[in-house]
């Protein structure tokens, strides 16, 4: 039967070429989106090392002197003022943290890096430098390396002034063991604690842009602690902004701060991944969109070919052929060819990886396992296809009468 | 050679199966190839309130590099001086604009009532010149207004109906972040497509402080520049010109040990539409990016084709007999081949109708997450609209690809049924 169906698949080989070359196409090019996508979500499933739920950003002005609202101050007056706010948004009794941080906090466009050495060995990459008060680190949760609470954390920045990220050294050094470390311009920072890597975001690749050093904001130092953060009580997060922003301009105005503006780290989140994941949706889009060709091809080409065939398949029933032979005939001349150019599919797959053409995940673009995870779903996808398309023409030519298909014999 | 629209229909009709197929795989490719040419339109057409995107020129970044270690870089909005120094005197281009890179949110109300959240933009008095806002009341500040740092400000209608509950504003004061203003004029509101020109409150910049904040030795600031050039044809020339001028404020700055490096600045639209992509301490590769979308056009096209290629010739094979008695009265090969590729046409166009009609209802429905907009403070958005979407250029390359699709779809068969032997032909055979 096997053979039969091969020496049929061979006979038939000019209007199977044209299906042939489609497969092929699309495998390639399926192939790639599913790379795309499997390393995309190999990346997204590692742990990010924060939260933000219930978090805020408040962005606090300050009005000029062209306003009526305009008061002197001096510096240590307007330091005071900008403290009496912060105090005044700590007592509102639905908030349970507030932070200062610069170039820290998560999905922060804003980034500050440097070089780092311990003794002789020297960090590789990028090196995220972020200021923080402690309750930064309570704030979103960052988790430290061997299973240290954010409280435990928090306090060891404060006692010791920096926390560092397990991959500083990329392993070259155990960052438990570091006491302290030293920054590009030869400053020597005692260290106080070893942090999970903070990833940049869902979607940045695994091991790229999350190495980190917290250094403690000074109190005194306003840059540092520029951003202002807020965690909302999980119970009390309902129209927060909106309520805040009511309550804004009466009570919360100090000297000449105001709140300008309330963002929830879910926009702010929003608004840094949405490129990544549009990146997915077409992806996944392409692939469908494909799939749907290769349905759309086969389903034409074998609905032309049952009518084509109606004698011979009247033949085969005549002759003790049940409905399954019928279909599984139909279904295997789909799979036989896409088996085929499967072959040369990976191939091509294997090329375009070495090319470095595929996505870069852990040092490598192409690894057999990888391809192999990769060339299997492509194959299933297309293969459920092929099913799809062929088994209504195949239902129709399973329901053929033999008398009525020979009567004109 | 006539070509008959009915035959074409009952041919469909004939094989409704294949027929059905064929168009709807024939609007899928244009739909889709179609979403992506809107996609790509939307940062390089020419939309409202950039009607003259082929004549601008953009430099949005500026980039400095150190004199004394190459290792020392720094990309970003430039300041006011650096605007003025370098594009202070260039004459070529007919007007050139600075403005704050981008808008930031702010407060703004009337006296004692509650302040509304909206996008602050800090321009230039040029900006006006360069793009075109469609006032519906009161006038654009002008330069006297600019230079004095007068608190006036153009503001969009629904920005005024949020804060004043009236359109009708002109020469009223509100509170912008706790300063009074007086509106000066109100313009139609913009969508989020250009965020160049997007905003709900537009003031002169030198009315605040923010685009005094510089850095690297106040070369680097808050600021980013468009020109407008007087045609297209001028682009080298302002090339030109801002390259001379470049050069002679980098011997300016010497003394702060920084010097500008232009990286082939100012881009046109095409190239500036990827400096969002590659950020702004690299050129964008046209070529690479040119090379990206044939490939993927390429895909778009070649798979439906090969599809609707194998569909032509089956419809082809039904027609055995008539390609016969066709030739056989004295239809030449040629004209054989034109009538099949006509008649293909026909159903490729008819298609691509569909899907380009697709394409747009799609466009309408999914614009947030297609072009990325977002909701942002308490004025109420305005929806894209058909006319931001569909251009001349779009319709021009629905049809070319229309006749790509065609040609790679019914090429080959076509060639094949016209070099059919004819009594092998009338007598039904295909080889």
């Amino acid at each position: 039967m096997n053979r039969k169906l091969l020496t049929q698949t061979i006979n038939e080989w000019r209007s199977n070429l044209w299906l042939a070359v489609e497969l092929l196409i699309v495998s390639v090019v399926v192939w790639y989106a599913v790379d795309f996508c499997y390393i995309t979500c190999l990346d997204y499933s590692e742990p990010i090392n924060f939260e933000i739920d219930h978090c805020y950003k408040i962005n606090i002005l300050e009005v000029n002197d062209k306003s009526p609202d305009y008061v002197e101050r001096t510096a240590e007056e307007r330091h005071a003022d900008r403290l009496d706010l912060l105090d005044r948004l700590r007592r509102r009794p639905e908030i349970e943290i507030v932070s200062g941080s610069n170039c820290a906090y998560p999905y922060n466009s804003s980034n500050s890096s440097n070089l780092f050495r311990y003794d002789t060995i020297y960090s590789q990459g990028f090196v995220a430098v972020r200021y923080a008060t402690p309750d930064f680190v309570r704030m979103f949760r960052y988790r430290g390396a061997n299973g240290e609470t954010p409280d435990q954390l928090a306090e060891q920045l404060e006692r010791h002034g920096v926390l560092v990220s397990s991959n500083l050294f990329d392993g070259r050094v155990d960052t438990y063991t570091i006491d302290s470390i030293t920054m590009g311009n030869e400053e020597v920072m005692a260290v106080g604690g070893s942090i999970a890597p903070v990833r940049y975001t869902e979607f940045a690749p695994k091991g790229q842009l999350d190495k980190t050093v917290v250094r403690l904001a000074q109190p005194d130092t306003e840059w540092q602690q520029e951003d202002v953060c807020v965690r909302v009580r999980d119970n009390m997060d309902t129209d927060f902004a909106i309520n805040l922003m009511a309550d804004a301009d009466k009570h919360l105005r100090s000297g000449n701060f105001f709140i300008g503006s309330v963002e929830s780290f879910d926009d702010i989140r929003e608004n840094i991944v949405r490129e990544a994941r549009k990146q997915i949706i077409s992806m996944v889009s392409g692939i469908a969109f494909l799939l749907v060709n290769v349905f759309l091809g086969l389903f034409g080409t074998f609905w032309f070919r049952t009518q084509h065939r109606i004698g011979e398949i009247a033949i085969r029933k005549v002759n003790g052929a049940t409905h399954a032979d019928i279909f599984r005939r139909f279904i295997g001349e789909g799979l036989v060819i896409l088996t085929v150019v499967t072959v040369p599919a990976i191939g091509i797959d294997a090329l375009l990886s070495h090319n470095e053409l595929s996505k870069y995940f852990m040092g490598e673009y192409l690894t057999v396992c990888r391809l192999c995870v990769t060339a299997l779903i492509t194959y299933a996808l297309m293969a459920l296809m092929i099913v799809c398309g062929i088994a209504i023409p195949a239902g129709r030519a399973m329901r053929l009468n033999p008398a009525t298909a020979l009567h004109d014999e | 050679m006539k070509i008959n629209f009915r035959a074409v229909c009952l041919n469909l009709r004939r094989q409704p199966v294949i027929g059905t197929v064929t168009v709807i795989g024939t609007a899928l490719a244009i739909f889709l190839i179609m979403v992506m040419v809107m996609v790509s339109e939307v940062s390089t057409a020419s939309i409202a309130p950039e009607s003259n995107r082929p004549r601008m020129l953009y430099n949005t970044w500026t980039s400095i590099k150190s004199t004394e270690n190459e290792y020392y870089q720094s990309n970003g909005p430039m300041s006011y001086e650096t605007f003025k120094g370098v594009f202070g005197d260039m004459k070529t281009p007919e007007a050139i604009t600075a403005y704050i890179t981008g808008s930031t949110s702010a407060l703004a109300n009337e006296v004692g009532a509650v302040p509304s959240a909206v996008e602050l933009r800090h321009i230039d008095d040029a900006f006006w010149r360069v793009f075109d806002y469609d006032f519906i009341a009161g006038h654009p500040f002008g330069k006297a207004e600019f230079d004095a740092g007068l608190p006036v400000a153009v503001i969009t209608e629904n920005t005024a109906r949020v804060v004043f509950g009236s359109t009708d504003v002109i020469g009223r004061e509100f509170r912008l972040n706790y300063v009074p203003y007086t509106v000066c004029g109100v313009i139609r509101d913009v969508s989020q497509l250009s965020a160049r020109t997007y905003g709900h409150v537009f003031v002169p910049f030198t009315s605040q402080d923010e685009y005094k904040n510089n850095w690297n030795s106040d070369i680097m600031g808050r600021l980013s520049a468009t020109i407008l050039a007087r045609n297209a044809g001028d682009f080298d020339a302002v090339r030109a010109e801002f390259n001379a001028a470049v050069a002679h404020y980098n011997k300016e700055i010497a003394p702060t040990m920084w010097a500008i490096q232009t990286f082939n600045r100012p881009y046109d639209s095409y190239k500036e539409a990827e400096v969002v992509v590659v950020g702004s301490n690299v050129e964008p590769d046209m070529d690479a990016v040119r090379m990206r979308r044939l490939i993927v056009y390429l895909i778009l096209l070649i798979v439906p084709a090969v599809n609707l290629s194998s569909m032509t010739e089956s419809r082809l094979r039904t027609r055995t007999a008539e390609i016969g008695v066709r030739r056989a009265f004295g239809c030449t090969r040629n004209e054989t081949l034109l009538m099949i590729l006509g008649e293909n046409l026909i159903v490729t166009l008819m298609a691509g109708v569909i899907g380009m009609a697709l394409s747009v209802v799609f466009a309408l429905l999914a614009q947030d997450f297609l072009f990325g907009l977002s909701d942002s403070g308490d004025i109420p958005a305005v929806r894209v609209g058909v006319s931001s979407l569909i251009h001349v250029s779009t319709f021009l390359w629905a049809l070319l690809f229309c006749f790509i699709l065609n040609l790679l779809s019914s090429g080959i068969p076509a060639w094949r049924a016209s070099r059919l032997n004819i009594v092998n032909a009338i007598s039904g055979l295909r080889k």
